[in-house]
């Protein structure tokens, strides 16, 4: 046999292999064009809402620079960047120096303030941040004679009105537990764990649902646990002011066609429709609902929106030393 | 001319080769039991009732919440198949999905009537159900709430039917046990298997011992449930009765049943009738348990006759038959 008749061989074989019913399949893709596959190629969407920092304040490298001179002239630049998954509707930054030493040029009282309403969040469709720089003109102030340095602090800070949204999937199942497996039913209400990743600070960590078989019907209770997850604290926000208190309020609960927003037969009612941080950043609200009618269990999504001012610091130090002699 | 040869002969092979290597080559007609095998008559065998399952060409297991012209319709199919030997009417209920997300209905609006195997159907009848069916209220549209990037419904596809289920064997039968004969025709003794006279239906009569006393044969009938599905009373088996979300452990497991030899019946009834009447059956209602039971009857042995003697039993049982099948199917969100 020569060498001709050997790749001839070879190429009807690869043919025949190639000829065969199911074809070659690699994920995604269909090369023979057989059987369904109407579905197309779709590319999965990575999660962009990995981040739950909310705004993210960041100093840029060496502004401030670590030390500096008396009687000098520095600048302060921050990036701040809308690192969640909503957009900051309101929101104040403010920036602030300590008079005795250190002197911001646009203001003598040694605060800035600045608005950093519609501050875009991430999104699917545009996954990168929203960033805008800051940049302040600093001058040092004279040291007293008898220190050789001293350690000065600017401080940055943004309080802004940020949201939650959550989702997860419960359980409907208006029957009492089917303790003899008549049902068969699909799912069983309980606690459901979500995923951490929601693109905010203040995150909904646990719903456990709880039913009441009524005759017609049944009670439905939900448990929603919220937990500050993020960098900074949960406060109110009121004119442009992070108050003390620590209320998370309760925009929409939501699942099928019953929401807090309802009337009636498709009403959840949650008491109170704010929770309260407590110490350890994490409570819970009860909400209730009932089912008037009696059907098959089923998994559905529950989704949430919360709001809430979130109060975040970030500092940095710089030494004012005098100039050698 | 070698080389021409040479040639040809690759040229014969490969297309030879092409076309046998098309689909069902190698496995061509004839080839199973089923294409050569003749017609079989027999279909009161196996153990199952209607067969249910979901058509997989039209549910994939990921579907994507799209808008406008190329969005996704939800489209499910089930397929029904009376694959036993008795005609029943089939009600067919979807559930385990939100009907506000995706909008489809959870009742079948048509009525299914299922031929069972027989002479002139050998196969029993098949029918493919369509949710949503084209003159319906639901369009089969998706919809995942904001916010939510997925949802995975586990659909679930129940039916509830009543059924049937009738072994008639032949049993042994002697006037009077102590009697001995060299020339016995057949000795009174347990009865299983293919004995039992087939019967192609879920819940079986899986053995019948028969014990002559004097005068009467005792028959200890066992009643199994030989497939995955849940046996309840037959009358919440109609349209409107329990089944499938209102059954409660009160409705499940009860087996109503006939048993007739030698021209006399009895039939299971709700309130217990007496035992010392002969012929009579206990307990007045079956009730399995673990998918088991158990009916003893008592019937008066024909005194006329003075040797042992065969003679056909037969048990009909009544029932309603649930049985479902879950499929999980994840919705993506594209918006």
């Amino acid at each position: 046999m020569n060498k001709k008749t050997i790749i001839k061989i070879a190429l009807i074989s690869l043919l025949v292999i190639l000829s065969g019913c199911s074809g070659i399949k690699l994920p995604g893709i269909n090369l023979l064009g057989r059987g369904n596959s109407n579905q197309g190629v779709i590319m999965e969407q990575e999660n962009v809402c990995l981040d739950n920092n909310g705004l993210d304040i960041r100093y840029m490298d060496n502004m401030p620079p670590e030390r500096i001179y008396e009687d000098d002239k520095f600048y302060v630049s921050l990036a701040l960047m809308n690192n969640g998954c909503r957009n900051i509707e309101k929101g104040k930054f403010t920036v602030s120096v300590d008079t005795d030493s250190l002197q911001l040029e646009e203001s003598p009282t040694g605060t800035i303030e600045q608005d950093i309403s519609n501050f875009r969040g991430k999104s699917k469709f545009n996954p990168d941040p929203e960033l805008r720089t800051l940049t302040y003109t600093v001058d040092s102030k004279r040291i007293p004679q008898d220190r050789k340095f001293l350690e000065k602090t600017i401080t940055a800070h943004a309080c802004y009105e940020y949201e939650t949204i959550a989702s997860a999937e419960i359980c409907i199942n208006p029957f009492i537990k089917d303790m003899f497996d008549i049902r068969n039913d699909v799912c069983q209400p309980g606690a459901v764990t979500l995923d951490e990743t929601q693109g905010s600070p203040v995150v909904v960590s646990k719903i456990i649902t709880k039913t009441t078989a009524r005759e017609q019907g049944a009670d439905l209770e939900f448990y929603i646990f919220v937990k500050n997850i993020g960098l900074g604290k949960v406060k109110e926000y009121n004119e442009g002011e992070c108050s003390g208190s620590q209320l998370v309020k309760i925009e929409e609960v939501r699942f099928s066609d019953f929401t807090t927003a309802g009337n009636g037969f498709n009403k959840i009612a949650c008491e109170p429709m704010a929770i309260k941080m407590r110490t350890e950043d994490e409570n819970y609200v009860r909400c209730k609902a009932t089912l008037l009618e009696k059907k098959a269990a089923y998994t559905t999504l529950m989704s949430i929106r919360l709001s809430y001012a979130y109060d975040i610091t970030n500092t940095a130090t710089v030494i004012i030393t005098k100039p050698e002699e | 001319m070698k080389r021409g040869i040479n040639s040809g002969m690759i040229l014969f092979i490969s297309v030879a080769l092409l076309l046998f290597s098309g689909c069902g080559a190698f496995g061509g007609r004839g080839r199973n039991p089923e294409d050569t095998v003749a017609i079989n008559t027999n279909f009161h065998v196996g153990t199952e009732g209607v067969f249910v399952r979901f058509v997989d060409e039209a549910l994939p297991p990921v579907m994507y919440d799209r808008l406008g012209a190329n969005r996704d319709e939800f489209v499910i199919q089930v397929e029904l198949w009376n694959k036993g030997a008795y005609d029943t009417d089939v009600g067919l209920y979807l559930g385990g999905f939100d009907q506000n997300i995706i909008h489809l209905p959870t009742e079948s609006a048509e009525d299914i009537h299922l031929m069972g195997r027989s002479l002139a159907n050998s196969e029993g009848d098949k029918k493919d159900i369509q949710f949503p069916d084209v003159n319906g209220a639901y369009d089969g549209s998706v919809t995942i709430p904001q916010g939510s990037d997925s949802y995975r419904a586990n659909m679930q596809a129940t039916v509830c039917y009543e059924y049937s289920t009738e072994a008639s064997p032949i049993v042994c039968l002697t006037p009077d046990p102590y009697k001995i004969t060299s020339s016995q025709s057949c000795v009174p003794g347990t009865i299983t298997g293919g004995n039992l006279g087939g019967q192609g239906a879920p819940v079986a009569v899986s053995s019948i011992i028969a014990q002559v006393i004097p005068g009467q044969v005792v028959f200890k009938i066992l009643v199994s449930n030989a497939n995955k599905g849940r046996v309840y009373a037959r009358e919440e088996a109609q349209r409107g009765g329990k089944c499938p979300y209102d059954l409660t452990y009160l409705d499940m497991n009860y087996v109503d049943y006939e048993v007739t030899m030698q021209g006399r019946t009895v039939t299971s009834s709700i309130i217990p009738g007496s035992t010392e009447v002969i012929p009579n059956c206990q307990p007045a209602r079956l009730r399995l348990a673990n998918n088991q039971g158990t009916i003893f009857c008592r019937f008066p042995v024909d005194a006329v006759q003075k040797s042992t003697y065969e003679t056909p039993i037969q048990i009909k049982l009544h029932y309603g038959y649930m049985d479902s099948i879950n499929r999980v199917v994840e919705i993506k969100s594209i918006k």
